[in-house]
């Protein structure tokens, strides 16, 4: 809001250094913040989802849990307006909520589109040029990529995106005694790709139109955990469980049309040599210069790494949490890091901490430390004749001070104009 | 008889105020806006007269503009101090914020207490207090003449419920006697109750349905391990129609048991759409007899909850009836 009156160097801060808050509100097992970064939607061990208001600092505006699910949530997606949230869980259903429906006294249930699967689910993603459309990793299984504009189920289109071998590989994977399933899927910033990853280290690349395999490299020979692409679409994140997290340039995926093309470079390569540590979560900042993971293992580590992925380096360890931390995500337009824990499902949150500057607010306000002797200018209590001062005064109402077209900007380069769905809200009821 | 719906407030201005111009209350306003808010020891000012709060001194808080003012100085009597819902000064009312609202008194004439919800009394004790006093009031004749007439017990029953009327009491006989709107309302209710619990009996018949096919499952299960050179053998036997559970359906599952087992011999994965692969060999379809039978039970308490409110709302809608009709005679 009002970020420009803050210490400019506070503001230009790029990453989040102290811990801020703590949500709390059931027991949360997955997480995700809207792409507006104003909503945190938690789904909760007991098959419920809790959105909590951040521009608030956190207070719950609204509990799903009419036709919610009944068995641990395993993921959340936003769609890129705000106004859907896709849910799956472990009772094998995906869920598509439309968030204008909740806290209103007419509609019972804000479900608008369910599906069946025939197994648990890992995750799922909302396309981010499409929201009625998403694709999903499946327990024991390929990925699928589904297309539910229809709002009648029979009309919902269903692929699976196969993940059958592309020639050069081919016998590689028949000497594999075990077959091969999708764990996570990702798609590109602009919806035009999927990235898959398998639990034999492959990294397929699908066409969302044709929905045919376009791409396909191994990068490592265990399984992979996370697939994180940055919001600018230039750098891949592979998590897997070998233990380390390979950072990827990614090549220009828009403007070169032919995939075979396509190189992808590891960057960088980030491991714990010394404790060997498995990394549960990992994510990009807004403009990929920054990775932050979480670490598998209760005793090892309650910690966040964030590296710099220029370099490669180590920049900062945020502390805090008091329990294993699994997910971690990225809240872009207000430098804000979350993570839930294992334990006690608790959501925390870092955030970069503002001094209070009150100097700010005015351009004469000087903050002193000690008392000082004030000596008078010159002319400070010059008396002025009141005509001259009329005159000053009239002069300066005309110039002209816009107070009412909105900057397009925040301080920190984030588009403002941009408008974001609004939850309603029910001051009549209870939310919870 | 009068009734007695929920409304507990009354917005009538009780405490005399005499009425003042608005010239004069703009007056009044701008001096109490313009009057220091401390005095020279430091202590915060409060209410018109602008004094510090003495021990003793009752106040009460404007919801308009969050000042203090005593009892007395705005003319209220500090007994209703209980009764009062919501206070707006005379500068918030006379702005237009909103307006001194008082709860409904308990109806003994010496106790000062709000009511308490759906009562007319603030407590047990207060409502039997007043029948005290009505009975000591009321003509011991009167009373004679009522229990010799209808009998001692019906007289205690007397007030104990609504007096519903015969028509309501037995609506749905008596549809044809009502207004038209209400009809239609009454018919829409009905129609809802009765799909919803027609529906809760569907789930309930197909959790029955599928304890039926667990036990199926357990003779072909005893089937297919004595052909095997296993301990023991147990299928998954997950079948994505499951949910839609039905008679014909499991009857049908109970004639292909042969049929299934042989399959099973011969090395295939599904029967139909039946997956028949061993338990320890499908994680996938882990767990998925708990998982439907935990939707059902689900759906039956969202259901119930919904058969619940139908309920209510529809006693609600008589109810209301019913108070009209009396009003009217």
């Amino acid at each position: 809001m009002n970020l420009s009156l803050q210490d400019p160097f506070a503001v230009a801060k790029e990453y989040p250094e102290s811990l801020a808050n703590a949500l709390q509100y059931g027991h949360c097992v997955t997480f995700q913040f809207s792409h507006k970064g104003d909503y945190l939607a938690s789904g909760l061990s007991d098959g419920s989802v809790v959105i909590y208001d951040l521009a608030s600092r956190g207070s719950v505006i609204a509990h799903l849990h009419k036709h919610a699910h009944i068995r641990p949530i395993t993921s959340v997606s936003w769609s890129v307006c705000g106004r859907y949230l896709l849910t799956t869980a472990q009772d094998w259903h995906c869920k598509l909520w439309d968030l204008s429906l909740v806290n209103s006294p007419n509609h019972d249930s804000a479900v608008i589109r369910s599906i069946i699967v025939d197994g648990p689910i890992w995750s799922a993603s909302i396309n981010p040029s499409n929201e009625f459309q998403f694709t999903a990793s499946l327990f024991e299984d390929q990925a699928i990529f589904v297309d539910w504009s229809d709002p009648l189920p029979q009309n919902y289109r269903i692929s699976r995106l196969e993940s059958k071998p592309l020639e050069e590989h081919a016998d590689s994977d028949a000497n594999s005694s075990t077959k091969s399933v999708t764990l996570v899927t990702a798609f590109t910033h602009n919806g035009r790709y999927v990235f898959s990853g398998t639990n034999k280290g492959w990294i397929n690349v699908f066409d969302t139109q044709s929905l045919q395999m376009v791409h396909s490299m191994r990068l490592t020979t265990s399984n992979i955990k996370n697939l994180v692409m940055s919001p600018n679409g230039r750098k891949l994140a592979v998590n897997s469980s070998d233990r380390i997290i390979r950072q990827i340039s990614l090549p220009d995926l828009v403007n070169q049309q032919n995939p075979d093309s396509w190189e992808f470079d590891v960057e960088h390569k980030y491991q714990d040599v010394v404790n060997r540590l498995q990394w549960n979560s990992v994510c990009f900042n807004h403009n990929g210069e920054f990775l932050v993971a979480s670490t598998f293992g209760t005793q090892s580590s309650q910690d966040l790494y964030i590296w710099e992925t220029s370099m490669g380096s180590l920049i900062k360890i945020l502390e805090g949490s008091s329990e294993e931390l699994l997910e971690v995500k990225w809240n872009y337009s207000r430098c804000m890091i979350g993570s839930n824990g294992l334990e006690y499902g608790t959501i925390y949150l870092w955030s970069v901490d503002f001094p209070q500057k009150w100097s700010a607010l005015a351009p004469d306000f000087v903050e002193i430390d000690d008392n000082i002797e004030y000596e008078e200018k010159e002319d400070e209590f010059d008396i002025i004749d009141d005509d001259i001062l009329n005159k000053r005064r009239l002069e300066e109402e005309d110039s002209y001070v816009d107070i009412l077209t909105p900057e397009n900007h925040d301080a920190r380069g984030f588009d403002t104009s941009l408008r974001s769905f609004i939850i309603p809200i029910n001051y009549e009821r209870p939310i919870v | 008889m009068s009734a007695h719906g929920p409304i507990t407030y009354s917005s009538i201005n009780h405490h005399p105020v005499e009425i003042e111009s608005s010239e004069e209350l703009t007056k009044q306003y701008k001096k109490f806006k313009s009057a220091p808010k401390f005095d020279f020891n430091s202590d915060e000012l409060y209410c018109i007269c602008r004094k510090p709060d003495v021990e003793g001194q009752l106040m009460v808080g404007c919801d308009g503009c969050d000042e203090w003012f005593h009892f007395k100085c705005v003319g209220i009597n500090t007994l209703y101090k209980e009764l009062i819902a919501t206070f707006f000064c005379k500068f918030c009312q006379w702005k237009g914020k909103g307006n001194t609202k008082w709860k409904r008194k308990c109806r003994v004439d010496t106790c000062w207490k709000s009511v308490d919800t759906n009562s007319k009394y603030c407590s047990k004790e207060c409502g039997i207090e007043y029948m005290k006093q009505l009975k000591e009031n009321v003509a011991a004749d009167k009373i004679k003449l009522i229990v010799d007439q209808f009998g001692l017990d019906q007289f205690k029953e007397l007030g104990l419920e609504f007096p519903e009327l015969d028509q309501v009491k037995q609506f749905e006989q008596n549809l044809d006697k009502f207004p038209e709107d209400l009809r239609i309302e009454l018919a829409k209710s009905e129609k809802q109750l009765s799909i919803t619990k027609k529906e809760i009996e569907e789930y309930k018949k197909k959790i029955e349905l599928l304890t039926r096919y667990k036990e199926l499952m357990k003779t072909l299960n005893e089937k297919v391990t004595k052909f095997s050179t296993k301990k023991k053998v147990e299928l998954c036997l997950y079948n994505r129609n499951l949910r839609k559970i039905s008679q014909p359906w499991v009857e049908d599952f109970q004639a292909s048991i042969n049929d299934i087992a042989d399959s099973y011999k011969a090395g295939e994965t599904t029967f139909k759409d039946t997956c028949i692969q061993e338990k320890r060999k499908c994680p996938r379809h882990n767990g998925s007899m708990n998982l439907i039978n935990d939707e059902f039970i689900v759906k039956i308490g969202a259901l119930e909850g919904d058969l619940k409110q139908f309920q209510e709302q529809q006693t609600l809608v008589l109810r209301d009836y019913s108070i009209s009709v009396y009003e009217r005679s």
